[in-house]
């Protein structure tokens, strides 16, 4: 996976977002854009949820004015996933981010899941996800109906 | 004086078989671990054993099974923490100021386990490691190095090995 790299301050630049109430990030390079959240009925793109794609077993409960479209690329494709506030850029020093340990690496059902960092304001893990490994991200493809991202917020 | 004659050597002789048995002290001896997982007695090889560490917060991680309680911060490293408890299936004491977890050392990785508490470390001379009894539950024999008595208890030393290995491998 490629990551957006800082070399004068060290840091790589990520999206993170929230999944089924947990705490994700994803390379920015990965990220087209960021909108509000898709509304099929008027013709826009279908996005499936992020929590579907990572394997998580419980959808998220955020209501729908919580939720945004979050446009990954795929092979240059514009791809509609939908996740939950808060949405934000954020910068993680080199340093900061750890191999996720083997044995999770082996029996955790979360799908691309590829490291984690801690934020200075938390204790909870942010798990970094590579949505090209996520194989659930295939399906996401085939159901896009054409509209595309506003651009990162 | 009238007293019997003895000599050094009766005087002895005596002595040991009162003593009743002979430490070989070339005999090489093993650290042990030894620790309680309910109501188990239990050791890891002390050579696997990098740290015994107290009060260290866990953090869970989504899709981890019940056999993975998370990650813990160790000084900058970041290491997952087996719930060993679940993974043997043994039913284990709620959280308590006694328990501990263990970072673990394999040949190829290196893992927190969580244990009700920790009793002691002790040397063992290598020669009183019994062979596991044929009465082992099947499932248990592999994972089972040998049986050490300590403190009237029997203690089952686990193989670190087999255990990671085959809980990487969602054999276990």
């Amino acid at each position: 996976m490629n990551l957006a790299f800082d070399e004068s301050t060290s840091r790589f630049t990520l999206v993170r977002f929230q999944a089924g109430g947990r705490a994700f990030a994803v390379a920015v390079d990965q990220v087209r854009g960021l909108a509000a959240r898709t509304n099929p009925d008027q013709g826009q793109a279908v996005a499936i949820a992020v929590e579907t794609i990572l394997g998580l077993a419980h959808p998220d409960t955020q209501p729908p004015s919580e939720r945004r479209t979050l446009w990954l690329l795929r092979s240059g494709q514009p791809v509609a996933v939908e996740v939950s506030e808060p949405v934000r850029l954020i910068e993680v020093a080199v340093g900061h981010l750890f191999a996720v340990p083997p044995l999770i690496a082996a029996r955790t059902t979360l799908k691309g899941a590829c490291a984690l960092f801690f934020e200075a304001d938390s204790t909870e893990p942010v798990v970094l996800v590579d949505f090209l490994a996520a194989t659930g991200l295939v399906a996401v493809s085939l159901t896009h109906s054409g509209s595309t991202g506003n651009g990162t917020d | 004086m009238n007293t019997p004659a003895v000599s050094l050597e009766q005087v002895l002789m005596a002595r040991q078989s009162i003593d009743g048995r002979i430490i070989d002290v070339d005999e090489p001896v093993v650290k042990q671990v030894i620790f309680r997982l309910g109501h188990l007695w239990l050791a890891f090889p002390g050579d696997r054993i990098r740290e015994i560490l107290t009060d260290c917060p866990v953090f869970s991680l989504p899709g981890c099974p019940p056999t993975l309680e998370g990650v813990i911060n160790v000084r900058g490293d970041i290491e997952s923490v087996l719930h060993l408890g679940q993974v043997l299936g043994v039913e284990t004491s709620p959280p308590s100021a006694k328990s501990r977890i263990l970072l673990v050392q394999g040949h190829s990785l290196r893992t927190g386990v969580r244990v009700d508490s920790v009793e002691d470390v002790i040397d063992v001379v290598q020669g009183s490691i019994r062979q596991p009894p044929h009465t082992l539950p099947e499932r248990w024999r592999p994972v089972v190095q040998g049986i050490v008595e300590f403190g009237g208890h029997p203690v089952t030393i686990l193989d670190v090995e087999y255990l990671f290995e085959h809980y990487r491998s969602g054999l276990l």
